[in-house]
């Protein structure tokens, strides 16, 4: 069932290169090249920390499909970045039930910690604050992000305790960087 | 009321051990744990009875879609083409974003395989050999533990070819969203597996007839798939001896905001509002008075203290206008502002309208605008009429239902708590402290 990649074609395409295990592994998966986008561009995310216009004409050779195509797709798809970030990525989850056990002080409690407000990005490159709409663990609030673990029932102390373990590099950064190490 | 009180009172021993099970124990069920409480039996059941008579079994049991909308599973499998002309598909809505809903996170994070299973008798049923379980990308944990479960099948032979020596064949995938609430519609959680922008479909055609890659799909809830192996596991009289009239059955609660003990609660179909927040859920916070609560998910119009007897079912909710939907419950007490609330909801609906449809995109747009202007103390005189005509004309008007859904917030509020949407424009600002939003 699944196309076979066409590997002249893809010779050229550093992203195919550098990934080529994980890519034909993920065409296994489907019946067509296009549907391998959105995991094609999670593995870009996972590498570069955002999705920059060069890297996304890449993806449009991988997924058989237009350079715009995947444009609108970013473009689409809120978590997908198309500016650069921090090593660490804080999602808020400023939903009701979030914001009904203080979510909105959380973030005021990070902007004055910070410095920075929503989508910003630190000067030492260290943290970007974003918006998440209801993250599914609205017994827990308030509730965010921290990369991909999901910190729950915050309090200061406990945004403080992150905060300090990013800082000192005990937690895993958002992106691995193109040679594994960011 | 279709139950008395008494009657569930004697289910409720029973239910600890329905779709949640385990679930207390907060780790994940591995196959050797779920194999040795009947795991896998249920399908290997099917597979001995055939095609047909599984799908007739499910059309008898009444399984009430737990998505939202109630529809009957058994209902969406027999629309399903009974030929091999075409390659048919099963996916799996583990995309949960509607506000205040996580019910399926402990089912995907701790019962892994059972939710497989489900997919299993559901691929069975419906001669599909190809499932996608759609997670959304948030849920980083959920999709480890997914993808973990899946490595474990293959291995025991329970996925890939000749399944039990049956000549069954299944593969499952799991295919990650990136953020975006209108994914969990059913056409647009497609057209994001397909790779492209989730954009809902006009129907018809049905998904049953051309969905994925233009073939027949059912797309199901995680909690309905889930159900279904406890079903055949534990027998049709089981779960019907649960629920209410036409909903037959439990199903979990989630329960979130101003109440001491939040939390999932999986209960028979039918138990009131008034039970679920104060035996269950331990009452309002700090003894506060109640004030509000949305009963499934924030898409649905509020219930307030009058409506509190109504039984949680997909039937009588409907009957005042509004929904059982996701039985995401959000509780609130008598310091919240609606207006306040209102605007949180509309910034969600405003942000994740993808934007096909006008009256949605545009409607969600004004209505941020002014609720906005309400709470800063800027609203005008005849915002509220103004708000009343907007969400008149959305509702009916764009193709899928999140145009609707924007509405929830206002639609029995407005009516009900007019006053104190007036206070905030003849006050110039909100009368509320909102001791809530503090973080400390």
């Amino acid at each position: 069932m699944p196309e076979i990649m066409i590997e002249k074609n893809l010779a050229a395409n550093a992203l195919y290169q550098r990934h080529r295990e994980c890519i034909d592994a993920l065409a296994k998966n489907y019946p067509d090249r296009r549907s391998m986008l959105l995991p094609v561009l999670w593995m870009i995310q996972e590498e570069d920390g955002w999705i920059s216009e060069d890297i996304m004409s890449e993806a449009a050779e991988i997924c058989n499909c237009t350079t715009a195509q995947v444009v609108e797709v970013v473009s689409f798809y809120v978590m997908y970045n198309r500016e650069p970030v921090g090593k660490y990525l804080l999602g808020i989850c400023a939903t009701l039930p979030c914001a009904l056990c203080g979510s909105d002080g959380l973030f005021d409690y990070l902007q004055e910690k910070l410095g920075i407000g929503w989508d910003e990005t630190t000067e030492d490159g260290l943290f970007t604050i974003q918006r998440r709409e209801c993250l599914g663990a609205c017994s827990e609030a308030p509730v965010m992000l921290v990369n991909t673990p999901l910190e729950s029932k915050l309090t200061r102390v406990m945004v403080d305790r992150i905060l300090g373990e990013c800082r000192v590099g005990d937690r895993r950064p958002y992106f691995s960087g193109r040679n594994g190490t960011s | 009321m279709a139950n008395t009180k008494q009657d569930r009172r004697n289910y409720r021993p029973i239910l600890c051990e329905g779709v949640t099970g385990t679930l207390m124990n907060d780790h994940t069920e591995k196959l050797a744990d779920y194999r040795s409480r009947g795991g896998y039996d249920a399908i290997r059941k099917c597979l001995d009875m055939g095609e047909d008579k599984v799908l007739e079994l499910v059309k008898e049991a009444n399984v009430r879609g737990r998505g939202g909308a109630g529809f009957p599973a058994g209902t969406k499998w027999g629309f399903i083409p009974r030929n091999r002309d075409k390659p048919h598909y099963i996916c799996v809505n583990a995309d949960e974003s509607e506000p205040g809903t996580f019910s399926n996170r402990p089912i995907l994070e701790q019962r892994p395989h059972l939710l497989l299973e489900g997919c299993l008798i559901a691929a069975y049923a419906t001669l599909a050999e190809h499932v996608y379980i759609y997670i959304r990308k948030e849920y980083y944990e959920a999709t480890e533990m997914i993808k973990g479960a899946i490595d474990e099948a293959y291995q025991a032979g329970l996925l890939g070819k000749n399944i039990f020596g049956s000549g069954f064949n299944c593969d499952m995938y799991v295919h990650n969203g990136a953020g975006a609430y209108i994914c969990g519609e059913e056409t647009a959680l497609i057209e994001s597996i397909e790779g492209k922008r989730g954009y809902p479909r006009i129907r018809p055609p049905f998904p049953a007839i051309q969905g994925l890659y233009q073939c027949p799909t059912v797309v199901n809830n995680v909690e309905t798939l889930a159900i279904m192996p406890e079903i055949f596991r534990r027998g049709l009289d089981w779960y019907n001896a649960m629920g209410s009239k036409g909903n037959p059955g439990m199903t979990v609660y989630s329960i979130s905001g101003h109440v001491r003990k939040p939390g999932n609660y999986e209960l028979p179909l039918g138990v009131t509002m008034r039970e679920l927040i104060y035996d269950y859920a331990g009452g309002i916070r700090d003894n506060n008075n109640f004030k509000a609560v949305y009963p499934g998910g924030s898409s649905v119009p509020l219930l307030f203290e009058e409506d509190l007897d109504v039984p949680m079912d997909f039937d009588e909710p409907k009957k005042i206008g509004t929904y059982l939907g996701s039985t995401g419950i959000i509780v609130m007490d008598d310091t919240t502002c609606l207006v306040w609330q209102a605007l949180n909801l509309m910034h969600f609906y405003w942000e994740e309208s993808c934007g096909q449809c006008t009256p949605c995109r545009e409607g969600t747009h004004w209505m941020h605008k002014i609720l906005t202007r309400l709470e800063n103390g800027e609203g005008r005189q005849g915002d509220i009429e103004l708000l009343e005509s907007i969400t008149g004309n959305i509702v009916g008007r764009s193709i899928c239902a999140l145009g609707e859904f924007s509405t929830g917030s206002l639609s029995r509020t407005l009516p009900r708590f007019r006053e104190e949407f007036q206070a905030h424009i003849d006050r110039c600002g909100c009368p509320f402290e909102k001791d809530y939003t503090k973080f400390n």
